[in-house]
């Protein structure tokens, strides 16, 4: 276990050597530092009331305590997970495996997936796409990664109970572009927030504190796209909720 | 009725962006002290509840990095309010290097500051010391 974040604190700092300047870099350890020292901090002082205290706590409270710090443990896993992700990222240690994937069966896999996983949170997600088969060179692991993100994002962290993945092509710059989004109706995010949310442990002013992530699920998904060449960016709905958007070159896509 | 017009300060404002350190202060006030506890997860939530409170206000617990700002923001918002000025503050941080820049920042420079991870009874102590009041 220390020798996988040793390697994820060297692969972090080998990153960081990206980064415009030295304050950037300076940033981003304060804010590494303080999102896995602030769960550690509540496990020690958790773990100590119960050691110092067991006689006296009836078993509902000791049950409650032990659920916390279990899914406490669970949160900081998580989080140096996404961590090691974005490291392999950002370090352009990540070689794309391109393959040509047919993207509607790879966005249908990912929605039963998560159906599966969701369990009990009440949240429908549906495909709408005028074709069944469109052909597109991307690495799967990468971008079943990145649609988890969003799809996630949506679910956990805006309360969004209906989710609409939708594939279009647009003339984006140069060229023509497979542009997929997810459209979700959620709590929303300001919109002097779209940008900054791409930046690791950004997270979006009004979304509640109880059902905030890592900060990282965002930055992860932009360097994905980037990885593939394409563009990443958030719109509002016209009425609730917010629209994440990709692109893939067109150029790699056969209908 | 007389009671019910008689303003208890009798509650502890918490506030911290970690759901786990709620649980733990959940369980050490109310059980090793008289007063209640109200959580606040982020700083503008600790404004609206110091607002809605300040009768039944008699200490705030604030960590100093927050996800919107920063916990000496939430103190001089206190300050400069004759409704909330008077409620003493104690602030944690898990940094020690934190405590000058703290310090700069802040109306009156006599406040207390508890490093995490802190003990229980390191707990019990500072809050008994401002508020003057054994526990």
């Amino acid at each position: 276990m220390l020798d996988f974040i040793m390697n994820s604190i060297k692969q972090t700092m080998f990153m960081t050597q990206n980064f415009k300047n030295i304050t950037d870099s300076m940033l981003f350890f304060a804010k590494m530092s303080h999102e896995l020292k602030s769960p550690i901090h509540g496990i020690i002082g958790l773990s100590e009331y119960l050691m110092n205290n067991w006689n006296d706590i009836d078993n509902y409270k000791k049950k409650s305590c032990i659920d916390d710090l279990h899914s406490t443990v669970f949160d900081i896993k998580h989080l140096i997970e996404k961590l090691f992700q974005l490291t392999i990222l950002t370090s352009n240690n990540i070689e794309c495996n391109l393959e040509k994937i047919n993207i509607i069966e790879l966005i249908e896999t990912v929605i039963e997936q998560n159906n599966r996983f969701v369990g009990n949170v009440s949240c429908s997600v549906l495909l709408e796409s005028e074709y069944q088969k469109i052909l597109i060179n991307i690495d799967p692991f990468w971008i079943k990664q990145l649609l988890s993100n969003l799809i996630n994002n949506a679910i956990k962290h805006s309360g969004a109970k209906k989710i609409k993945i939708k594939i279009n092509c647009q003339k984006l710059g140069l060229g023509e572009n497979l542009v997929i989004s997810v459209i979700d109706d959620g709590c929303g995010i300001l919109k002097k927030e779209f940008d900054s949310l791409f930046y690791p442990f950004q997270q979006g002013s009004n979304v509640n504190e109880l059902l905030k992530g890592s900060g990282l699920g965002l930055s992860i998904c932009k360097e994905i796209i980037l990885a593939h060449n394409g563009e990443i960016w958030i719109e509002n709905n016209q009425t609730k909720g917010i629209c994440v958007n990709f692109s893939l070159p067109k150029s790699e896509v056969s209908l | 009725m007389k009671n019910e017009n008689i303003q208890q300060k009798n509650m502890i404002l918490f506030v911290d962006d970690e759901k786990i350190c709620h649980s733990l202060i959940d369980l050490i006030i109310p059980n090793f002290t008289k007063y209640k506890v109200i959580n606040a997860y982020n700083g503008e939530d600790a404004v609206a509840l110091g607002k809605r409170y300040a009768n039944n206000l008699c200490l705030v617990l604030s960590d100093i990095m927050l996800p919107d700002f920063n916990g000496y923001v939430i103190y001089n918002i206190f300050k400069k309010n004759e409704k909330t000025n008077k409620i003493p503050f104690i602030f944690q941080s898990g940094i020690i290097s934190q405590e000058l820049e703290l310090r700069k920042n802040l109306i009156d420079e006599a406040v207390e500051i508890i490093y995490k991870p802190y003990k229980q009874q390191e707990l019990l102590s500072i809050i008994s010391k401002v508020l003057d009041n054994p526990i």
